[in-house]
């Protein structure tokens, strides 16, 4: 569904991504672990063509889509939830959703937030005409994910969804990108939660300064020693600054 | 009424336009400076339609909406990929250069044994068309309200319509709004084009209101004017302009002890506003509060039914 080959990404000279190659079939749950500042976002903004990669291919369903803008890459059917619970503040939740979903809805009229998406999100469902502003962190980074999905994407590109978030609430979130995957989404999925993620992906990738070190079924990942030592033997860092 | 009180109501009438057409970049968080070169090209175009070529005055109203519309898109399209500030020095740089050029464009044709046309730095006589047809003041003060009517309600259905969310998106953050799929420099000149024509509905009837207009009128001063209009009455609808505009001209120049102090007294209300509501009176927030208790209202009383 998604190919990488060889991606390389720079930023003034400094390379962030170092010729990664990596892979997403359909229906799966990929992730790319590694510590912050590996290039994991770099990766998730080449692809979604917020940056433009120095060389590699980047193909979506067969077709290159590196180089495209932003825009014409959701228009392809790949959506990024950024990291940081970004979403628009001024606008109400319900205008959040469905200016999400503007591909599937007029030009004019604004969409109705799909049923479905009221019980994924029940906290949602009944603050559709609060501004955004008005919500908790946790509440956001619900919005931020059920704005993804409203676009109906073929693809998401899910960064550090559970970061800075309770435990309970990372877990929330946690069971939500697993029903995702039960109704048939494929998930490109950056978190530093290693062992909860390793628990949910179906295969991972880790990322260490911009080049893969680890790859292979989450199973096998989790019970490798080399990960084991480098990141499951430690307490995860907190981590504040965007990668 | 007297014709004082229709002038300074016809006034706050056109000016409202260009106080609309600030709001809808400021919504979309674009600050420009140049908005003046609209109303004035728009006034020059329309003035040309009716005194020069006999035009009927809906066709000058939207042939200087249509100039205007068309000459910010195609300003929009060069500019727009500027970011923030550049971006709002480009519009200045414009706006000047549009005021220059209007200065050295003589264009006149014989109309009845007359010259009519643009003058160069003469400015522009004799857009005589109110007079022709022996239109009251009242009349066409009640014209203006009237388009202005029409304007306000076309843009509070666009705020309540997809597009309307898609130009507070791009005020709120860019990239993001490009990460929904939308093509925002796409947006940004079809926000820009609505932004030219609305001003230029304003000047197209300042020109026939006052019979005269020259390049001086559309300074930098009416441009900071109409921004300042939507930061004071606020950003949160496009009431919040029209509010600013019956502060500065309804007020200030009704009220006879701040004469000759006016600009010191608005400047003042400027500074005070943008710290205490940065967003003006009528913000998003107090928007929102204001249509929440709006419909707390209407329910009780379906209730009581």
């Amino acid at each position: 569904m998604l190919e990488v080959r060889g991606l390389v990404v720079s930023y003034g000279g400094l390379r962030a991504v170092d010729g990664v190659s990596l892979e997403v079939r359909p229906g799966e749950i990929v992730s790319i672990i590694g510590m912050n500042g590996a290039g994991k976002t770099s990766i998730l903004n080449a692809i979604s063509g917020i940056v433009s990669p120095d060389t590699g291919e980047i193909r979506f369903e067969g077709a290159s889509i590196g180089g495209l803008p932003p825009h014409a890459v959701v228009a392809r059917g790949i959506v990024q939830v950024p990291e940081g619970r970004l979403i628009f503040g001024t606008l109400s939740v319900e205008e959040n959703l469905s200016a999400a979903a503007h591909q599937h809805g007029g030009f004019v009229l604004r969409r109705r937030a799909r049923p479905n998406l009221r019980g994924l999100f029940p906290a949602l469902a009944d603050k559709l005409d609060r501004p955004a502003a008005s919500l908790s962190g946790g509440e956001a980074q619900m919005l931020a994910l059920a704005r993804g999905i409203e676009a109906e994407p073929r693809l998401l590109l899910l960064d550090e969804p559970s970061l800075g978030l309770s435990p309970k609430l990372s877990a929330d979130v946690f069971a939500l990108i697993s029903r995702l995957r039960d109704q048939g989404l494929t998930v490109l999925l950056v978190e530093q939660n290693v062992r909860r993620t390793l628990a949910l992906a179906d295969r991972a990738y880790v990322l260490e300064s911009g080049r893969i070190t680890l790859q292979g079924p989450a199973a096998e990942l989790m019970s490798d020693e080399r990960l084991v030592s480098n990141y499951l033997g430690i307490s995860s860092p907190a981590s504040f600054v965007p990668a | 009424m007297d014709d004082y009180v229709v002038t300074v109501l016809s006034n706050i009438g056109m000016i409202s336009f260009i106080a609309l057409s600030a709001y809808l970049l400021l919504i979309t968080g674009e600050i420009s400076f140049g908005q003046q070169a609209y109303f004035g090209l728009s006034a020059y175009a329309a003035g040309a339609a009716t005194s020069m070529f006999g035009l009927p005055i809906w066709a000058a109203v939207l042939i200087g909406a249509c100039t205007a519309g068309l000459m910010a898109m195609a300003v929009g399209a060069l500019t727009l990929r500027l970011s923030g500030l550049y971006f709002s020095i480009s519009t200045l740089a414009f706006a000047e250069m549009m005021r220059l050029i209007l200065l050295i464009v003589e264009v006149q044709v014989e109309v009845d044994g007359e010259m009519v046309g643009p003058d160069g730095a003469n400015g522009f006589h004799d857009i005589r068309w109110m007079f022709e047809r022996d239109i009251s003041l009242t009349e066409f003060m009640l014209f203006i309200y009237g388009l202005l009517a029409l304007v306000l309600i076309a843009l509070l259905l666009v705020e309540r319509s997809r597009l309307g969310s898609v130009f507070r998106m791009l005020g709120s953050d860019d990239l993001l709004t490009e990460m929904q799929g939308l093509n925002t420099v796409r947006y940004r000149i079809l926000a820009a084009g609505m932004a030219g024509a609305i001003a230029g509905i304003g000047g197209a009837l300042y020109a026939h209101f006052t019979t005269y207009v020259e390049p001086q009128f559309f300074n930098v001063m009416l441009g900071v004017h109409a921004l300042a209009y939507g930061l004071i009455g606020g950003l949160g609808t496009a009431f919040g302009p029209l509010v600013g505009v019956a502060i500065d001209i309804g007020f200030l120049e009704a009220v006879r002890f701040i004469q000759g102090y006016r600009m010191i007294v608005f400047g003042g209300l400027v500074a005070v506003l943008l710290i205490f509501m940065p967003r003006g009176i009528l913000d998003e927030e107090r928007v929102h509060r204001l249509k929440a208790l709006f419909s707390r209202g209407n329910h009780a009383r379906a209730e009581r039914h």
